[in-house]
């Protein structure tokens, strides 16, 4: 398990600010809200964090080891995984062979035990199926299996998403506002489902949410972010009081 | 050095036709997104329009080069009606085969009707040359230059002077807001169409006066190396495109000059991957690849 | 009987049917068609795991198809090398070749520039067999030699019917197997959407060189097979158009489908002499055909599902 630390992270598009000098970290077992009203740069944080985009500056170091500089790929095979703000299924695919993409950095099998259908080719192949069953069923999506992934309904898609990432065992997960489109009841086994991801499968979890009761009920700890800035920070209670929250989501008291 | 100061003009001359070539394939390209791979064929296709006015109406140079255009954009915007209309909303790689489909069409067309062989194109202009210091100078290759120059200012006066030209760019950036703002995207895309394949048919007549024959087969050469104008001059940039055609014309005429003619297009490809290699984006292209 | 059943059957009767034709109908012009079908099967399959799959659309794929032809030829005809070290050197020299151009192109072009660099190769390719007399410029080169493996001489049409069969099986299998292994996911992840393929823990860059390099080796093959077909090759064969040809055989018999590729094939190669009788017409039917096939089916005539040896596919 590791910790993963933002320290001073700063993004510049030619002009535009979008993350300044944002400093936070995700601690072991522990599950993080970043919340801000739209356009705060939370997104732009995860790309950062991805290695979809490069910072400007700052550092970002996971397990003790820096990520500014990575390939995507190489940010995945350290063990973080995302799921998407405007969700990025393989759209024809089939939910199984989505989740099974997931899979990708913990499997071996190359072009030639691929065309010779090796022994070990095979077992991985099998087991692969299996682990995708059984992270389908986990996320409760076991009867979508064979249907094609832009058929589903948006909840169901967000959580074919979810076990595609859970797919790469990954140390940290990565949620982009995964409770977006969804009415009570889908959000409360959404809440569920990540905390068994997080008790159960021991993963941290950073996530990005509007959701109050969402954030409420699941953070060790809340991360406000305006501007791209991190205007507060800490448990979940002290924020409902908190002056610049509620500003930054309300707009101004009027005195 | 005189030769070689004439084979830069003739050069010049060839390159700015590509580059008008290619600045409607950009025009078309930055406004849909889309490779029109039969351009070409409608550029032959106004030198041929341009052909038939000269010998049935006898008709001047002007009357030509108009002929050239106007049917070449009514052709463009059939093709576009036809073809690309309907397959929009799909992946961008459907309409590069869509088009290759037409120009393999219109290209047999033109070869059934008008036979494999070149056609001569009437002398249209008065044979003459002017001597600049020790080079002579064509008059052909002044007008040609005239025209090409002409087409090219009156261009940009329509995309930036006049309401219709503020649409296309418009749409050319965000089809979307500009439907939102009230401008009507299939007359503006057809318009495109129709503007870029005038552009492409008075390349076709001025192709065919400079060196007096047409043939069916001109659109794929010719065509080939206005693509690598638009490429190196950067997609998306319209003087760009010029500037390509132009560089280009000179790197094949100056290296087939001095180089054996067979490896024309051999350099003009390896000239190509290089450009794209160490600027794909061209040399003004504003999106990166 | 279930969808996959059925397939099944019809595959059976299809192969018993391609089978039976040399006993059945021997004529020498169908088996020629036959064995031209099998060839370029060999190359709209693998183009079809290029492009169809990993979403790479090369124009550059005859440019593979013609270094095979090339080597093969060069090495049988000018050096008199036996099959086996041509045929090997026919496939390693397109996979070597394109794993130099890919490392250096991929690196930084995609999509359409991509297009552009694979076509700038093969045009490339071409200015050298045109220009270079020893690989005989536009007369290209003749006298190919019949293959002679252990001693058996394939130098009928029949026996090179089989013999042309034999890879072309070979290709679908080793292409399926690809596809639907982990790497075909990857591949399929990439083309989806590069970015969350990376999340995915995929290195575009690997996979896109590694498929580049496979399929220019089921080129080369083709091209060998080629070249000791005709017994001699020039470099018409292998131009531009003759990519394009290959996309059209991949978009009428159905995009990511490899027996579709097969059907797309077959009409693309039995058309010219259904059509023989239009003469000129001809070039004008395939575009109309193409254009009619991209307007109103898109994907092709054979829908992504297959099933070969149990497996499913997707």
């Amino acid at each position: 398990m590791g910790i993963l630390e933002i320290k001073e992270l700063s993004k510049n598009f030619g002009g535009l600010q979008a993350v300044r000098e944002c400093s936070f970290t995700v601690g072991e077992g522990q599950i993080v809200s970043l919340i801000g009203p739209n356009g705060a740069g939370k997104t732009t944080v995860f790309n950062l964090i991805s290695g979809i985009i490069t910072p400007t500056a700052g550092e970002i170091s996971f397990d003790g080891a820096s990520l500014v500089g990575l390939r995507t790929y190489e940010v995945a095979e350290r063990g973080i995984g995302r799921s998407f703000q405007n969700i990025q299924l393989f759209n024809e695919l089939s939910v199984l062979d989505n989740v099974k993409i997931g899979a990708h950095r913990l499997g071996k099998a190359g072009t030639f035990s691929s065309l010779f259908r090796t022994r070990s080719q095979r077992s991985e192949e099998r087991e692969t199926s299996e682990r995708a069953r059984a992270f389908l069923t986990f996320t409760g999506l076991e009867k979508h299996e064979e249907a094609t992934a832009m058929n589903l309904a948006y909840g169901d898609r967000k959580r074919v998403e979810i076990a595609r990432a859970l797919m790469m065992e990954p140390k940290l997960l990565m949620l982009d506002e995964p409770n977006s489109g969804m009415n009570t009841q889908e959000t409360l086994a959404l809440i569920n489902l990540v905390r068994r991801i997080n008790q159960e499968l021991k993963v941290m979890i950073l996530v990005i949410s509007h959701h109050m009761e969402f954030v409420r009920s699941l953070s060790d700890r809340v991360v406000v972010l305006n501007f791209g800035q991190v205007i507060s920070s800490g448990s979940p209670e002290g924020l409902v009081n908190d002056e610049q929250v509620i500003e930054a989501y309300l707009g101004r008291r009027s005195k | 050095m005189t030769n070689f100061l004439e084979q830069f003009i003739a050069s010049i001359v060839t390159g700015a036709t590509y580059g008008l070539l290619a600045i409607g394939f950009n025009l078309i390209f930055g406004i849909l997104g889309l490779i029109q791979f039969a351009h070409w064929e409608v550029y032959m296709f106004g030198g041929f329009m341009g052909l038939m006015a000269a010998w049935f109406l006898q008709a001047n140079l002007v009357v030509v080069l108009l002929a050239g255009m106007i049917s070449a954009g009514v052709l463009g915007m059939i093709i576009e009606k036809i073809a690309f209309k309907p397959i929009r909303s799909q992946s961008t790689d459907i309409g590069f085969f869509a088009s290759i489909a037409v120009s393999i069409i219109l290209q047999n067309v033109a070869l059934k009707i008008w036979g494999t062989e070149w056609t001569a194109f009437p002398n249209l202009i008065s044979p003459g040359s002017f001597s600049l210091g020790p080079i002579q100078v064509t008059k052909i290759q002044l007008i040609v230059l005239g025209v090409v120059i002409l087409l090219l200012v009156g261009l940009r006066m329509v995309l930036y002077r006049t309401k219709i030209g503020v649409a296309v760019r418009a749409v050319t950036v965000n089809r979307n807001a500009a439907t939102l703002m009230g401008i009507n995207t299939d007359t503006t895309i057809s318009i495109s169409f129709g503007v870029a394949s005038a552009l492409a048919g008075a390349a076709g007549v001025i192709m065919g006066v400079y060196y007096q024959m047409v043939w069916p087969l001109m659109g794929g050469t010719t065509g080939l190396k206005a693509f690598i104008a638009v490429v190196i001059g950067g997609v998306g940039s319209l003087p760009g495109s010029v500037i390509g055609g132009v560089l280009l014309g000179i790197a094949e005429g100056m290296g087939a000059a001095f180089i054996s003619s067979t490896w024309r297009d051999g350099i003009s490809f390896g000239v190509l991957v290089l450009v794209l290699l160490i600027r794909p984006a061209g040399l003004f292209g504003g999106k990166s690849a | 009987m279930t969808p996959e059943r059925k397939q099944l059957v019809v595959l059976c009767m299809v192969a018993i049917a391609t089978l039976a034709i040399p006993v059945v109908y021997p004529a020498p012009y169908v088996l020629r068609l036959m064995v031209l079908i099998f060839i370029y099967s060999i190359l709209s399959m693998s183009l079809n795991v290029l492009a169809g799959y990993a979403g790479m659309i090369s124009l550059g794929h005859a440019a593979f198809f013609g270094l095979g032809a090339y080597t093969t030829a060069v090495m049988s005809a000018k050096m008199g090398l036996p099959f086996i070290p041509c045929f090997f050197a026919s496939a390693l020299v397109p996979a070597v070749i394109a794993a130099v151009y890919g490392a250096i192109v991929l690196r930084s072009l995609r999509y359409i520039y991509f297009t552009l660099a694979s076509w700038g190769l093969l045009e490339i390719l071409n200015s050298i067999y045109l220009n270079v007399s020893y690989l005989g410029g536009p007369n290209g080169i003749r006298g190919i030699p019949d293959i002679v493996i252990l001693g058996i001489r394939i130098g009928s049409d029949i026996s090179f019917f089989y013999f042309s069969l034999v890879f072309a099986v070979l290709t679908l299998i080793s292409c399926e197997l690809l596809i639907l292994s982990r790497v075909g996911r990857a591949w399929t992840a990439i083309r989806e959407n590069e970015v969350v393929a990376g999340v995915m823990g995929i290195d575009a860059y690997r996979y896109q060189l590694l498929v580049f390099m496979i399929t220019s080796c089921f080129a080369g093959i083709a091209g060998s097979l080629f070249a000791y077909y005709e017994s001699f090759i020039s470099p018409v064969s292998f131009s531009v158009w003759e990519s394009i040809f290959l996309f059209c055989m991949l978009l009428v018999g159905g995009r990511r489908s490899l027996i579709g590729s097969v059907v797309g094939t077959a009409i693309f190669v039995l058309l010219p002499e259904v059509l023989r009788g239009m003469g000129d017409y001809r070039m004008t039917v395939y575009g109309v055909i193409l254009l009619v096939v991209i307007l109103f089916k898109p994907t092709g005539l054979v829908p992504q599902r297959y099933i070969i040896l149990g497996l499913k596919g997707a």
